[in-house]
């Protein structure tokens, strides 16, 4: 099912976005255990009048589990593995189309079936790289500190967020389908994505958020089984690929 | 007579037009089979059907044997296929692709590649971008020949040639003709190149088969007199069975009359009348073709 020739073309095409991804997770991963303690500090010594921002600032104050979770996994995190995943999608086949090389890809023996196998687990992989290499760094320099975290939940949270991720990327490698032009193709899915974000708005609604699911809220914060989420996600990502693979085989060349 | 592609009523519709109209072909296994045909005739569309790059709307057919409908990953490992105007990763140097292009496949002659390398002074560790369009084409030969395929498929391969390249480039395919029996369908505009190594033909026009056969059978169906009358000869002499076209060269009375039956009597008919020069000679391709294209003009 996996080419290895086309594997490795496709991890040297998407070097330069990955290096840029990881760079940016990887200095946060560093900087955000590095600033705990000034934090911690600053933000105690402010008065907030509005309640909800006080309880949301004692409950990062209380423990290093908290801020780590709050400031990592509930927002840095997936924020940049959505844009990680929209950015290493966007061209999945958009870009064979708009560089011309489609038709040469296709005229290999090789079924479509297999190129789009090969194509998707070449950016799940480096996407993988991204969000739980730099959790590991996140990790590691939190150990380095000797900050106090719960490593095997948090290192979990993240392959919750990942989940999360790989379906953002194969939604937008579904888009890379649709369009001729990588850009297109990325604008279309953030804007789809963009639009599935919005019943995280609602708190009733938040719990069919993506976004919501992918903060690891539900087991982080409410000790729920993650097994549920993780289970649906690969369900729906299944979905996504067979659409992606249909969308991609009918294409004619 | 073993065939390496056999077609029955292929059509090919795109959107709500048929681009290609039942087209039933037969190549025999170790031919040199050209394509001919205007721009638009369906000749790229016919071999993109072939190797499963594109699905017919109606029809089929076999390719090495293979069901092109199901089994078009194999047919592509045994074919090798050159498309029209190549584009490969410009990123990658000559090596890279070779080697990249070489992960798809079973088979993979090194020996060749080099050989073909050198034969076209290509740079190993050049750009690919950097290659002109003539230089990739001869890459992209090295490519489709380098898995010893059984069939090669030539979508305008001299595109960007000079005349020197183009003949070591056809002196090439030439070369693993004799030797290995591969069989191969191109299509080209260079008919002068199609007439030195095709040995079968077929014309496609307006998406139609409108000729296929041997190119001997082709040239042999065909006749020209050429003949230059002293005074203007009857019109009659132009309306008897078996001439197809008549052109008239200039505004003088040097004719060149198309005589596909009855050369003989016509011949004759001519040499009666008082004439200057009277000579009777095979049509080279691009005649011929020019005529098929110009009779389905006319009928059409």
């Amino acid at each position: 099912m996996i080419n290895l020739a086309l594997f490795g073309k496709e991890l040297r095409e998407n070097r330069v976005k990955f290096y840029l991804c990881f760079l940016a997770l990887a200095v946060l991963a560093v900087l955000l255990p590095l600033i705990y303690g000034p934090t911690r500090d600053f933000l105690s010594k402010i008065i907030f009048l509005d309640e909800s921002i006080r309880r949301g600032i004692d409950f990062i104050g209380a423990s290093y589990n908290n801020y780590a979770w709050s400031q990592w996994t509930a927002k840095n995190l997936p924020q940049l593995a959505t844009l990680a995943a929209i950015v290493l999608g966007m061209g999945v086949i958009a870009g064979e189309i708009s560089y011309g090389t489609a038709l040469f890809l296709a005229s290999k023996p090789i079924t479509r079936r297999e190129i789009y196998t090969t194509k998707a687990a070449a950016g799940l992989f480096l996407l993988a790289l991204c969000v739980l290499g730099s959790t590991l760094l996140f990790v590691l320099v939190s150990a380095w500190k000797g900050f106090a975290l719960d490593y095997g939940a948090f290192i979990l949270s993240a392959v919750i967020t990942y989940a999360g991720a790989v379906l953002i990327y194969l939604g937008t490698a579904f888009f890379s389908g649709l369009f001729s032009e990588p850009v297109k193709a990325g604008v279309a899915a953030a804007l789809f994505w963009l639009a599935a974000s919005v019943p995280g708005y609602f708190p009733n609604a938040a719990p069919f958020s993506l976004f919501y699911q992918m903060k690891a809220v539900s087991y982080w914060v409410y000790g729920q089984n993650p097994i549920v989420p993780l289970g649906l996600s690969l369900v729906i990502a299944g979905l996504l690929y067979e659409a992606g693979v249909w969308l991609w085989s009918r294409r004619e060349l | 007579m073993s065939l390496a592609v056999e077609t029955w009523s292929l059509s090919k519709n795109f959107g709500g037009a048929r681009v290609l109209h039942e087209i039933s072909l037969a190549v025999p296994r170790g031919s040199v089979f050209a394509l001919l045909g205007p721009n638009g005739s369906g000749k790229s569309t016919l071999l993109k059907l072939l190797i499963g790059l594109q699905s017919p709307s109606a029809g089929g057919g076999l390719c090495l044997g293979l069901d092109i409908l199901t089994r078009a990953e194999e047919i592509r490992e045994k074919a090798g296929y050159l498309s029209e105007e190549p584009r490969f990763y410009g990123y990658m140097t000559v090596r890279q692709l070779l080697r990249f292009t070489g992960g798809f496949y079973l088979r993979w002659d090194r020996e060749l590649v080099e050989r073909c390398l050198e034969q076209f002074a290509l740079p190993p560790r050049a750009k690919v971008h950097e290659l002109s369009q003539g230089m990739k084409n001869q890459l992209g030969l090295i490519l489709a020949l380098a898995p010893r395929p059984e069939l090669l498929i030539l979508d305008e391969p001299t595109t960007g040639f000079d005349p020197i390249k183009r003949r070591l480039f056809f002196s090439i395919i030439m070369q693993e003709v004799a030797a290995r029996g591969v069989t191969v369908l191109m299509t080209s505009h260079h008919l002068d190149e199609v007439e030195r190594s095709a040995d079968h033909v077929a014309l496609l026009r307006g998406g139609r088969l409108i000729h296929t056969g041997p190119m001997d059978a082709l040239r042999g169906g065909t006749k020209e007199i050429r003949a230059v009358f002293q005074k203007d000869p009857p019109p009659e002499l132009f309306e008897q069975p078996g001439v197809s076209r008549v052109e008239r060269e200039g505004k003088g009375r040097a004719y060149r009359i198309f005589v596909t039956a009855n050369l003989e009597e016509i011949w004759q008919a001519c040499a009666s009348q008082p004439h200057y020069a009277l000579e009777s000679i095979g049509p080279d391709l691009e005649e011929i073709f020019m005529r098929f294209i110009g009779e389905v003009k006319a009928n059409d």
